[in-house]
């Protein structure tokens, strides 16, 4: 009887897998592909006026995915992590004007080229570069782990940068190379074309750029190692791209249509300041990607803190079984580990371990509320443990000599007095959450920093937005410390004397 | 009412009571004295379980609280208790401190509840401190409270533990008054005290322990005018017994 259910029940699998796999094959079903980029590298890849992730690399996916019936699920993340993100299978491809190279093709699968690219040093006007072999001992800003990182590392198999006292800076993103460049941090900026070409075009009256042309290159979609399948479906879909003119559209719109919003300019400083805040904040939609991260700030913070409360009070009253037994318990050993791992680690190794091992770079907010609430837990623990702790035993043997239960007691008579003892340190707590927040931008959620970041990328100003996220941060501490203060003040009306 | 019956106690390695014996008659004020350390609080604690007996048995309206079938909450509703350091809820009033318990473990209803306080905090002298907090009382006004609160559950005994030691000396007149119209009226009362003079004048029974046993016990004139036990003699030569 059991092997025929069994049977049945193969025999239901298989069916299943073949219809799926001719659904998927029709238009009705569309099979689901991550992506993933790094929005950081324009025109290839940025955050439109819109917060979204758009460019070249984006509307060849799409355009793809529209061919070859597949949905095109985009994934931003940190460029240094997506080869690795796609050995783990959180992400079926990558589009970030990754360039083939034979060491990224010992980890990864390259589609047919798509576009040809060749290295750009950028500088200030000022300070004329001629060649790459005058940067020797330079300083010079670099996107991590990009071609033009490989360029002017000084390395055995580096032929032109030789001098070891050449300094390389590396960033994450194009757009703080060129920052630093024009702050003076460094001499010069080596980069792939195209974004080169992006960044003078926002900066023409200070910054230039000289091609390289001996390092033409060529950008690739990579997939996961042995994903034949898609690869095989990639390079098809590009092919017909390329013959319907859909390629050439989209060349022409992205990389030759390229504008670049007009900025004022005034001799009177004050005036500068003004036209600077409108460029920064206003015609560049800064405003609004600061209101959304702003939202989502607050949003990831509450959520956080309400998870930190329950899990806070469960922990300290699991921990506490230990002072009523006088002896280790169960709840009391399982309470320590978790208060010790949770303080003993980052909260943002806490942060990347929940979204990339725990999630698998899905829900990053749920994600990302989970391990602030899970961590605020360990600390809000401790701090209402110590409440309990402070309040008098007398207290205790109040409560139990009138017929109160112990966890009655605890209700009634303890716990509200603990909360008024733990309360300062309860808002410290709060407090350092809102703002350790701000890690979350490292699993591509778009909060309050992230936005600046965001502005930085697409303005090279990093003084505006930064400030104003400065400003923004501080005025929410302030307001939750007045909160707190009025509900501290309410609790301690019992005090008066 | 509560019979006692070989009670020991242990504190890790040391006997603190070793082989209590007594019986306490409903209705009667029973007043413990004896040098600090003599086991009279302990002993005390152990009739409602504060202190968890090592040994023996505490018998109360035929009910052994030592059973670990007898639920020990229902108990202690039937037993009050005063403590040297008051132990009033800081951060609820007067009149929430006494109806807590009625409501939530009696389920009384709340107006019926505070009507009922009312009386008591009057029977005592606070009425009028009803609706202040604990921290803005003095330290025997504290201490009546703390009995109106124990009364609250109509108890059928309470304990006090030395429920005069803490206070300035020219408040414990007011509270023992208090003790006395509650003997007065047939409460029945275990009092831990170092007032002789309280002893004296209110006590039917008088218990004298020392070193974790009951060394003599009688009416207060047989204590107090003719001890026979060399150890009470000392002990009644050291305190003041006005």
């Amino acid at each position: 009887m059991k092997r025929k259910t069994r049977l049945i029940c193969i025999f239901a699998l298989l069916i299943c897998f073949i219809i799926g796999g001719c659904a998927s094959q029709t238009d009705e079903e569309k099979k689901i592909i991550k992506v993933g980029t790094n929005a950081e590298f324009p025109p290839f890849e940025y955050i439109n006026d819109e917060g979204e992730v758009d460019g070249f690399d984006m509307a060849i996916m799409r355009a793809i995915g529209e061919e070859m019936g597949y949905e095109i699920d985009i994934v931003n993340m940190e460029f240094k992590s997506l080869a690795a993100s796609l050995k783990t299978g959180a992400l079926d491809a990558v589009a970030a004007g990754m360039t083939v190279t034979e060491e990224r093709k010992q980890t990864v699968d390259f589609s047919n080229s798509y576009y040809g690219a060749v290295q750009s040093i950028v500088f200030k006007k000022d300070r004329a570069v001629n060649s790459l072999a005058e940067l020797n001992g330079k300083k010079i800003a670099v996107q991590e782990g990009t071609t033009g990182d490989i360029l002017v590392t000084p390395a055995e198999d580096n032929e032109v940068i030789t001098d070891s006292s050449t300094e390389v800076k590396r960033f994450k993103k194009g757009a703080d190379a060129i920052v630093e460049l024009k702050n003076g941090g460094v001499d010069a900026v080596v980069i792939d074309s195209s974004p080169a070409h992006s960044f003078v075009a926002a900066n023409q009256e200070d910054l230039t750029y000289l091609d390289l042309s001996d390092t033409e290159e060529f950008y690739a979609i990579a997939v996961g190692k042995g994903n034949q399948e898609l690869l095989d479906d990639i390079n098809e879909g590009l092919e017909r791209i390329q013959n319907n003119g859909v390629f050439d559209q989209i060349v022409d719109q992205y990389i030759n249509g390229n504008t670049v919003n007009v900025r004022q300019t005034s001799n009177n400083p004050i005036m500068q300041i003004i036209y600077d805040c409108k460029y920064v904040f206003i015609d560049t939609n800064g405003y609004q990607l600061l209101l959304q991260g702003l939202g989502v700030t607050i949003g990831i913070s509450f959520a956080a803190v309400c998870l930190g409360i329950i899990l806070g009070f469960v922990i300290a009253l699991m921990k506490l079984t230990e002072t009523r037994k006088k002896r280790k318990t169960v709840l009391s050993v399982i309470a320590n580990i978790y208060i010790n791992i949770l303080r003993g680690t980052p909260v943002m190794v806490q942060l990347l371990i929940m979204y990339m091992i725990v999630f698998r770079s899905n829900m990053a907010y749920l994600a990302a509320i989970l391990t602030f609430g899970i961590n605020s837990g360990a600390y809000v623990a401790e701090n209402i443990r110590a409440g309990i702790m402070a309040v008098d035993n007398g207290q205790m043997e109040g409560g139990r000599s009138l017929g109160f239960t112990y966890a009655q007691t605890m209700r009634y008579i303890i716990l509200p007095q603990a909360i008024k003892n733990a309360f300062p340190a309860l808002g410290n707590e709060f407090i350092t959450l809102l703002k350790e927040t701000s890690i979350v931008g490292y699993v591509a959620i778009q909060d309050l920093t992230k936005a600046a970041d965001f502005i930085i990328s697409r303005t090279y100003e990093a003084f505006y937005p930064l400030i104003a996220i400065a400003i923004i941060y501080f005025i929410l501490v302030w307001g939750l410390t007045q909160l707190l203060a009025v509900v501290e003040r309410r609790m301690r009306q019992s005090d008066l004397r | 009412m509560i019979y006692v019956k070989n009670l020991h106690k242990y504190f890790g390695g040391l006997e603190v009571l070793k082989g209590i014996d007594y019986h306490v008659k409903p209705g009667t004020c029973v007043v413990v004295i004896g040098p600090s350390g003599s086991g009279k609080s302990t002993f005390l604690r152990c009739l409602n379980r504060l202190e968890k007996p090592t040994k023996g048995s505490v018998v109360i309206d035929g009910v052994d609280i030592m059973d670990p079938k007898t639920d020990i909450n229902q108990m202690r509703q039937k037993i009050g208790m005063v403590f040297q350091q008051f132990n009033l809820f800081p951060h609820k009033t007067v009149l929430e401190n006494v109806t807590l318990a009625p409501i939530k473990l009696k389920r009384m209803e709340k107006g019926a509840a505070q009507q009922f306080a009312m009386d008591l905090l009057n029977r005592v002298g606070v009425g009028d401190k009803a609706n202040n907090y604990p921290g803005q009382l003095s330290g025997g006004q504290k201490q009546r409270v703390a009995i109106a609160r124990s009364l609250a559950m109509n108890p059928e005994a309470l304990l006090f533990d030395e429920p005069t030691s803490a206070l300035d000396p020219e408040m414990v007149g007011e509270v023992l008054d208090v003790m006395k119209k509650l003997a007065k009226d047939g409460m029945t009362m275990v009092v831990v005290t170092h007032e002789m003079g309280f002893a004296k004048e209110v006590a039917d029974r008088v218990v004298f322990m020392d070193g974790g046993h009951i060394i003599e016990e009688g009416t207060p004139e047989e204590i107090f005018q003719s001890p026979k036990n060399d150890r009470l003699k000392t002990f009644l030569g050291k305190v003041s017994t006005k």
